[in-house]
């Protein structure tokens, strides 16, 4: 065997060994159509048993979501978003995900407050202005591998509801709000993620009812039915479990940069704009203006773009624990 | 009406081996660069060493010097990053971004075109593999992980019956090539290494000097310029004695601290030929390479080629500069990488 054939052989039992164990490769950008990449799978015998099931699930499924014909038309990703019109959401329908167990393609990110509800404020610096900032930083940093939309551009008004349409209508895999909270005078700063769920919790109820404020379009019957609907759902896990990430992501990022932040932890809570979320969805707040020194942070773009960044990984770490998944299915 | 655009240039690709080291960390990049830092990564311990420090973060000697005033870490210790620790997973990523931007003129190879194959520990390879990969990426565009034997043998082109044995800070590796990639089976790796004698250096002064204030950090200064195994000496070196400065003789803790290598490393080395086909047990005892910082230990190399009297005699050869041979292997391996097998390789940020 010449030289070059033997070093050849080990080359590429270099390159297949580090693709054992590496992550899945993605296409070049160079390669047409630079979106992310679907693996083909073969499909498994059980799979294809579920076909009937899922085909009826789906057609039942798209039945009862018929759209009405004056719909706001879907909401574009990696554009702008236009707010659609009001529309009352229907209860999300349960979604076994381990039935598609699909990876995450498309990303909604939900700057909260915006226009005329600035949210919390402290030292000239407004949650509504920080969200948006941090939810740029990181769109730019996830366009790489992910399809990303914003449910709002610029400082403007968008309803909490249309929020979540917009996620739906843009065929969403996650949503992620991005909040900066205001707490106690003798609590220290810290980060919290919550996904949808109740609480008994008074002070949860507290922060529940400011995000709730601007929510608009629901009565209190519509919110117990929607959530009595919710609950029990399978999205309700996987909300969890991208919160868990995204939560240790947060606190491990900001910590290093700020030792005295405490790790509020993964929460659930009755928020609004996570209702009618028909995918995993969170509200992370990142950061809370009602501590002095936390401002002085957030007058700086560098610790701006360390939040962006810890939300980044979190989202990937949530993103990339889906993959076995999917290989299962194609087993 | 269709507007026809030109796709920008493609930016120049550059190939890169790294050694991600215990102690040291080597870069070797196909512009001709060569650099090393030291595996420390240090972060100001409050806002007073902030502000004197004037940076978020110091790599390399300079977080060695300034340690007082840092949470230093050495990411890759006993040839490991911690589980579960963000600090030391920050840290590998530190050094990763230092090398690069050393090597890397500024603007001149985006990261998206730099291709990269990296030599680590052997057992860093077995239990942070992904660990690895997710610090990598993002920082270029494809990354081969390979262990740091393999990288060595690589480069010297000693692929074929040899046995390399990389005495590193936080492991020792040893490894044999039969012209196959190397598995588990091939590999050994022992937590006798340099920062053991260090260790065991330190305690042995501690105790013939106890009047003395010595460092782990001033016995490892020491180790690195006076060890030896065999006939040697005298060591005499200045060490503060009740405050004052006084010359003190370091001779015989420093042979036993370095002879405490020689015994684990015999059963292994006899231990790893004894499991190579019999006819081929002769070439493998003859070609055996010592390398890595504590390689340079002197006379460890005869003490290892007199071990391997036992199977009959044998040869073994220490590389002389052991602190690049890790990346300039890692280099010549990313040379002969093809352009399809480095898209195999890309990462999830990888756009080359």
């Amino acid at each position: 065997m010449s030289d070059r054939r033997f070093k050849r052989g080990l080359i590429e039992a270099a390159v297949r060994d580090n693709e054992t164990h590496g992550p899945t490769p993605l296409r070049s950008r160079d390669e047409p159509d630079a979106g992310p990449v679907r693996r083909s799978r073969r499909v498994s015998p059980w799979s294809l048993l579920l076909l009937p099931i899922a085909a009826a699930a789906a057609l039942a499924y798209l039945e009862l979501n018929r759209p009405a014909p004056d719909l706001p038309p879907t909401a574009e990703v990696d554009g702008p978003v236009q707010p659609p019109e009001i529309l009352f959401t229907g209860p999300p329908e349960a979604v076994d995900v381990s039935v598609f167990p699909l990876p995450v393609e498309r990303i909604v990110l939900d700057p909260g407050h915006g226009g005329s509800s600035p949210g919390t404020a402290a030292g000239g610096l407004t949650e509504k202005a920080l969200a948006l900032d941090i939810a740029y930083r990181l769109r730019n940093l996830l366009d790489d591998r992910y399809r990303v939309a914003m449910t709002r551009e610029a400082d403007m008004n968008v309803a909490l509801d249309h929020r979540t349409l917009i996620a739906n209508r843009a065929g969403a895999d996650v949503f992620v709000s991005i909040h900066v909270n205001w707490l106690p005078a003798n609590r220290a700063c810290g980060v919290e993620t919550y996904y949808l769920g109740p609480t008994d919790d008074p002070e949860l109820s507290a922060l529940a009812e400011r995000e709730n404020s601007e929510a608009q379009g629901y009565s209190l019957g519509d919110l117990r039915r929607l959530l009595d609907g919710v609950y029990a759902q399978a999205r309700q896990d996987d909300s969890r479990a991208l919160a868990t990430a995204i939560q240790a992501a947060l606190f491990v990022r900001l910590g290093a940069e700020n030792p005295e932040l405490r790790n509020r932890g993964v929460k659930s809570a009755p928020f609004v704009v996570l209702i009618g979320a028909e995918m995993p969805a969170v509200l992370a707040e990142v950061s809370c203006l009602s501590d002095a020194k936390e401002v002085e942070r957030l007058r700086n773009e560098s610790y701006l773009q360390s939040i962006a960044e810890a939300l980044d990984a979190g989202i990937r770490d949530y993103a990339e624990s889906l993959l076995p998944k999917a290989k299962l299915s194609g087993a | 009406m269709t507007t026809q655009t030109t796709a920008p240039p493609k930016p120049p690709v550059l190939k890169v081996g790294i050694d991600l080291g215990t102690s040291r960390s080597s870069i070797s990049a196909a512009n001709g660069e060569r650099h090393m830092v030291r595996s420390y990564v240090g972060w100001p311990r409050d806002m007073v060493a902030r502000k004197v420090l004037k940076r978020d973060v110091l790599v390399g000697i300079e977080a060695l010097e300034k340690r007082p005033m840092l949470d230093l870490r050495r990411p890759l210790e006993r040839g490991l990053i911690k589980e579960g620790s963000a600090r030391d997973e920050q840290a590998v990523r530190e050094i990763v971004r230092r090398l690069l931007e050393l090597a890397v003129p500024e603007g001149r190879n985006p990261r998206s075109a730099i291709h990269a194959v990296v030599g680590v520990p052997a057992e860093t390879l077995r239990v942070n593999r992904q660990n690895l990969r997710r610090i990598l990426d993002g920082q270029v565009a494809s990354t081969m992980i390979v262990s740091e034997p393999f990288a060595v043998a690589y480069g010297l082109d000693a692929l074929v019956h040899t046995m390399v044995v990389d005495i590193g800070a936080g492991t020792t590796d040893l490894c044999v090539l039969m012209g196959r990639f190397p598995t588990e089976n091939d590999q050994r790796t022992l937590t006798v290494a340099g920062d053991a004698v260090d260790l065991n250096l330190h305690a042995r002064i501690e105790e013939r000097f106890p009047d003395a204030s010595v460092s782990i950090h001033m016995a490892r200064a020491w180790k690195e310029k006076y060890s030896f195994v065999g006939g040697g000496g005298p060591v005499i070196v200045d060490a503060p004695v009740n405050g004052r400065p006084t010359r003190i003789d370091i001779t015989e803790p420093m042979r036993t601290a370095c002879e405490s290598l020689l015994e684990p490393l015999r059963e292994t080395m006899l231990d790893l030929i004894a499991r190579v086909e019999p006819e081929y047990q002769a070439q493998v005892r003859n070609n055996v390479i010592l390398t890595g910082g504590s390689g340079l230990i002197r006379g460890l190399g005869a003490a290892l080629q007199s071990a391997l009297g036992e199977l009959g005699g044998g040869r073994v050869r220490v590389v002389k500069d052991p602190v690049f041979v890790g990346s300039d292997g890692g280099l010549t391996l990313a040379n002969d990488v093809r352009d399809e097998d480095w898209l195999r390789l890309a990462g999830p940020r990888g756009d080359q």
